[in-house]
């Protein structure tokens, strides 16, 4: 029962730079090297919900942090603060009280899967998502796009589709719920690192 | 035509419709039984509770498990695919599941969604108790969450989550492992386990089903590791284990037959000399193996494989009344006259056939079909091996041993002489005094081992395996189950919740987790608390306010208000149990209905370290089922038992020989027994091996069979060296089996076996002390 699903397909993705055509597999490539220099990412994102419960979109704004090897800090600053950590088999949420409420994969089944799709994407290690979703890449180098359509099976229930968009970094993730919800995240101001911040650290130690 | 004849051609008739009658059941198909849980009694007071234990081991008890490993996540999962094909296609399964039970979250959902309002977690029900449920904060953070975490619920109908949490809750998988490309695996390390189960055709414990499905498993790990050298697979399963015991029982029966008919052949020809008393003696052991056979059979319409090793070392002893007869003939010279000689020997073949029958009566009262069985297979074979002694050699060896005695058993002689003039009452009264003295300490260090796992043997490669599977995908280990019985649906579900509750403080120490149907569908009680939190803690026009600042559209907040206000819609267990989500743990339902209710909590990652029994205590209709404790605790019972029946034994015993030797004599025949008796307690004190009721059983049996040779040396006299040579040659042949049976692989069969090696060596030792302390027996 993975239909448990997350998505959070976003990413704080950094894209390819160099070669001609951006396969898949060459993005891979691309990624791991930049994270084998610069294991630290950060950039901010404005997320944007369209959902029929509400009147008006849900805008969400924040900043997101990848640390290879760690995971993933994702930081909500309005309207409210909220961050997630999340590590390869839990997922915690930290509210502004600083209590956390910690799953790991025992308590929800699939969040270790989630974890898996979610390092997978931000390291472009597409091998291990191409078992969930068909990709299909387009554009150049400097200005590519990827549509990642999932696969008949549980995800497929409610997803429609994920776009992502970008140059040397991931710009633009899309996503399209079979109900008819739309998530649209855009990030700016990515920059990289070479190593994450003391508070940075302390985060991925937060255990509850 | 003699009575005699007659009565013999009628014995002869009868022994061969028994062999007619076991070889008839055998070619119907193997009668051999190898199911451990046969060889347990009935252990629960509560009907329901064994009722349980029987229903849980038929739903789970055949089944194999697998876990196929590579390090290579990909191709892990392609050859567990292939496995799981190749075993399908040898039909040597009914069942093979590589790929995951499809729960479709529509269905979860949609099962649910009306009684939304009633069904809330723990956590979210103590918030909304304790008043500290925040109603802004949780519509902010589902609002805003990045992703979606277990079974998504709709904003509209769910705005605060509950029943996103309640689904969430479901225990709808309860393994360690995570699902990938729809089959369930684990990680550890570098390599990849991916989980098959597998349904064998029939029986876990036939013979037919074993013989289809071993070859069949090895057939596809042989595919599985030419495809993939680097692959392995870990198994377990009742099918294994019961492979393994009826396999090493086969070798052990070879064994300790085969051992003990050789060592017989030896003996019986270095003492005898002539093919004759060895034919004749075998067909008197080959008919009481037959008759304890037929009668097993025919009692219990199986045997044990316990019992059919017991029975192969029931030869040494069954041997002995056609030694007893042969070293008279011996003894006997040129005068032998087979009637007179028979009659002579017959008193002390009499109370030899009795004590030992008190030894094996004693032991069928034991509530163990095992032991029972054993009882009686060695109760029937002795019995038929000593009626065709007294009822056919005397007709088939008429002529006299012609060798000359005094030749034949020169080292007999001297060992009587030696004796003889050595032992004085005062010496022998010494030799005691020091056996008790040696014996007083080693009693000291006594320790003991009521363990169940003694009844079968566990093969070290497979118990590891079984470890390894257990680890990575969790599942039951120690058997233990609570049963939770009410009159009705509602006052059982009422019950299962305060155990849940107080089981819920134990997860994550020595237990993972467990299953309850109340965590499915709760009590109707605890539904209309849940409302009632609800509408007191969030009422609907509250909630529309909110709703309607946090942008939400008007229908969230009619939903809302409907939820709460349609008191009808209750999930009753009724309901449920005919939904699809009811399908895997229907067996937790045992009954239901006007009889009353009755409800498996099952626990999942039990180490069995922790005392459960105090989790449910002080509660109503709630029970600890623990099949395995009770077995342990019904050992240490019997174990206990045993000690008393020992006086008991010999004090019946103890009257048979008086009733023929007179007191003074019957206590010097006893004494040996009783002397060896108290030295093997002590070796096992000594040793530090612990006591179980095994040793025990078998100490019982000592008493029976030990006083035998002290028996047939006073009924000879001491200046009789040829049934002494008997004696000794009996002694030796009912110690060689009984060694061989202390190597057997299965713990009860060998603490039975040791503890009768070192009893009867002791018992053959001292039993000269019969002829020295008793009076002269003429």
């Amino acid at each position: 029962m993975r239909y448990l699903i997350a998505i959070l397909l976003l990413a704080a993705a950094t894209a390819a730079p160099a070669a001609n055509v951006p396969d898949a597999a060459s993005l891979s490539a691309q990624f791991a090297r930049r994270l084998e220099q610069h294991p630290v990412l950060r950039a901010q994102f404005v997320q944007e919900k369209q959902m029929a419960a509400f009147k008006k979109p849900l805008v969400t704004r924040g900043r997101l942090v990848f640390v290879r090897g760690e995971g993933v800090l994702w930081k909500i600053e309005a309207p409210l603060k909220l961050t997630y950590v999340l590590t390869d088999n839990r997922i915690a949420e930290i509210g502004e009280d600083g209590k956390a409420v910690a799953r790991s994969a025992t308590e929800v089944p699939g969040i270790e899967q989630v974890g898996r799709v979610f390092r997978a994407l931000l390291g472009a290690q597409t091998n291990a998502v191409a078992d969930i979703f068909t990709i299909a890449p387009e554009g150049t180098p400097d200005a590519w796009r990827m549509t990642l359509s999932p696969k008949p099976g549980p995800l497929s229930q409610f997803m429609r589709q994920i776009r992502l968009a970008g140059g040397r970094h991931v710009e633009h993730i899309d996503i399209e719920e079979a109900n008819g919800d739309k998530t649209a995240i855009a990030f700016r101001n990515t920059s990289e690192h070479d190593s994450p911040s003391a508070e940075e650290r302390a985060w991925f130690g937060v255990r509850q | 035509m003699t009575w005699w004849h007659r009565a013999a051609c009628l014995w002869i008739a009868m022994a061969l419709a028994a062999s007619a009658f076991v070889v008839a059941r055998f070619y119907q198909g193997s009668p051999v039984q190898s199911d451990i849980l046969a060889l347990l009694p009935p252990t629960e007071r509560n009907p329901d509770a064994e009722a349980a234990v029987q229903a849980l081991t038929r739903r789970l008890g055949n089944r194999a498990l697998f876990l196929v490993a590579h390090e290579d996540a990909g191709l892990s999962k392609e050859l567990a695919r292939d496995f799981a094909a190749r075993l399908r296609t040898s039909k040597a399964f009914v069942q093979v599941i590589d790929a995951v039970p499809k729960v479709d979250a529509r269905i979860v959902n949609d099962t649910y969604q009306p009684y939304r309002a009633s069904l809330l977690t723990p956590a979210d029900r103590d918030a909304l108790a304790n008043n500290t449920f925040d109603p802004d904060t949780s519509l902010l953070r589902r609002m805003h969450q990045p992703f979606r975490m277990g079974i998504a619920t709709d904003l509209t109908e769910d705005p605060f989550g509950f029943f996103q949490h309640w689904l969430s809750s479901l225990p709808l998988a309860n393994s360690r492992l995570t699902t990938e490309d729809g089959m369930l695996v684990a990680r550890d390390g570098k390599a990849v386990y991916v989980l098959v189960l597998a349904e064998p055709a029939g029986s876990a414990f036939d013979a037919a089903t074993q013989s289809r499905a071993i070859p069949a498993v090895a057939a596809a790990e042989a595919a599985l590791k030419s495809h993939a050298p680097g692959a392995t697979l870990l198994r377990t399963g009742a099918i294994f284990y019961a492979e393994a015991a009826r396999s090493s029982a086969q070798s052990e029966v070879d064994l300790i037959g085969g051992g003990s008919l050789a060592g017989i052949l030896i003996l019986l020809w270095a003492l005898f000399r002539s093919i004759r008393p060895l034919a004749l003696g075998m067909i008197t052991v080959a008919i009481g193996i037959i008759c304890g056979m037929a009668a097993v059979l025919a009692v219990h319409g199986q045997i044990h494989i316990i019992t059919v090793v017991f029975g192969a070392s029931l030869i040494g002893e069954a041997i002995d009344y056609a030694i007893q007869y042969f070293a008279a003939r011996l003894g006997a010279g040129p005068e032998w006259e087979p009637r007179k000689g028979l009659r002579r020997i017959l008193p002390g073949l009499i109370i030899a056939l009795a004590t030992s029958l008190i030894g094996y009566a004693a032991l069928s009262l034991t509530p163990f079909p095992a032991i029972s069985q054993i009882a009686l297979f060695a109760f029937a074979g002795l019995a038929a091996a000593w009626l065709s002694v007294v009822l056919l050699l005397p007709l088939f060896v008429r002529r006299p041993d012609k060798r000359d005695v005094e030749q034949t058993v020169r080292l007999p002689q001297r060992i009587l002489r030696y004796w003889r003039e050595r032992v004085t009452p005062g010496t022998a009264l010494l030799l005691c005094v020091a056996v008790v003295a040696f014996s007083v300490p080693g009693w000291m260090k006594l320790a003991a081992d009521d363990d169940v796992r003694q009844l079968v043997s566990r093969p070290p490669h497979l118990v590891e395996q079984e470890a390894s599977i257990r680890r990575l995908a969790a599942g039951d280990a120690s058997g233990r189950f609570f049963l939770v019985e009410g009159a009705d649906d509602e006052e059982a579900l009422q019950r299962e919740e305060v155990l849940t509750t107080r089981l819920r403080r134990h997860i994550g120490n020595g237990i993972a987790g467990y299953s309850a149907i109340s965590d499915f569908v709760p009590s109707l009680a605890t539904q209309r608390h849940h409302r009632v939190l609800l509408s007191r803690a969030l009422p609907a026009d509250k909630v529309a306010a909110l709703l309607e600042r946090h942008g939400f559209r008007e229908e969230s907040a009619t939903a809302w208000a409907r939820a709460l206000d349609d008191r009808q819609s209750l999930l009753t267990l009724a309901q449920w149990r005919n939904t699809a989500l009811a399908m895997p743990v229907k067996h937790q339902i045992l009954k239901t209905g006007t009889t009353g209710t009755a409800l498996l909590v099952t626990l999942n990652g039990d180490d069995g370290s922790r005392a459960l029994a105090a989790v449910a205590s002080g509660l109503p209709g709630i029970t600890l089922v623990d099949k395995a404790a009770s077995v342990s605790a019904l050992f240490a019972r019997y174990r206990h038992l045993a000690a008393l029946w020992l006086p008991a034994a010999a004090a019946i015993i103890l009257t048979v020989l008086a009733g023929r030797y007179g007191l003074r004599q019957g206590v010097a025949i006893l004494l040996p027994t009783l002397l060896a008796m108290a030295a093997a307690l002590a070796v096992y004190g000594y040793t530090g091996v612990p006591l179980t009721l095994f040793s025990m059983m078998g100490l019982v049996l000592v008493l029976g069979v030990g006083v035998n040779y002290a028996i047939f040396l006073v009924e000879a006299g001491d200046r009789a060296p040829a049934p002494f040579a008997g004696v000794l040659l009996s002694a030796a042949t009912t110690i060689l089996s009984f060694g061989l049976l202390s190597l057997s692989g299965m713990p009860a069969l060998h603490q039975f076996g040791l503890v009768l090696l070192v009893g009867i060596s002791f018992s053959v030792l001292l039993a000269p002390l019969a002829l020295t302390l008793g009076k002269k027996y003429a």
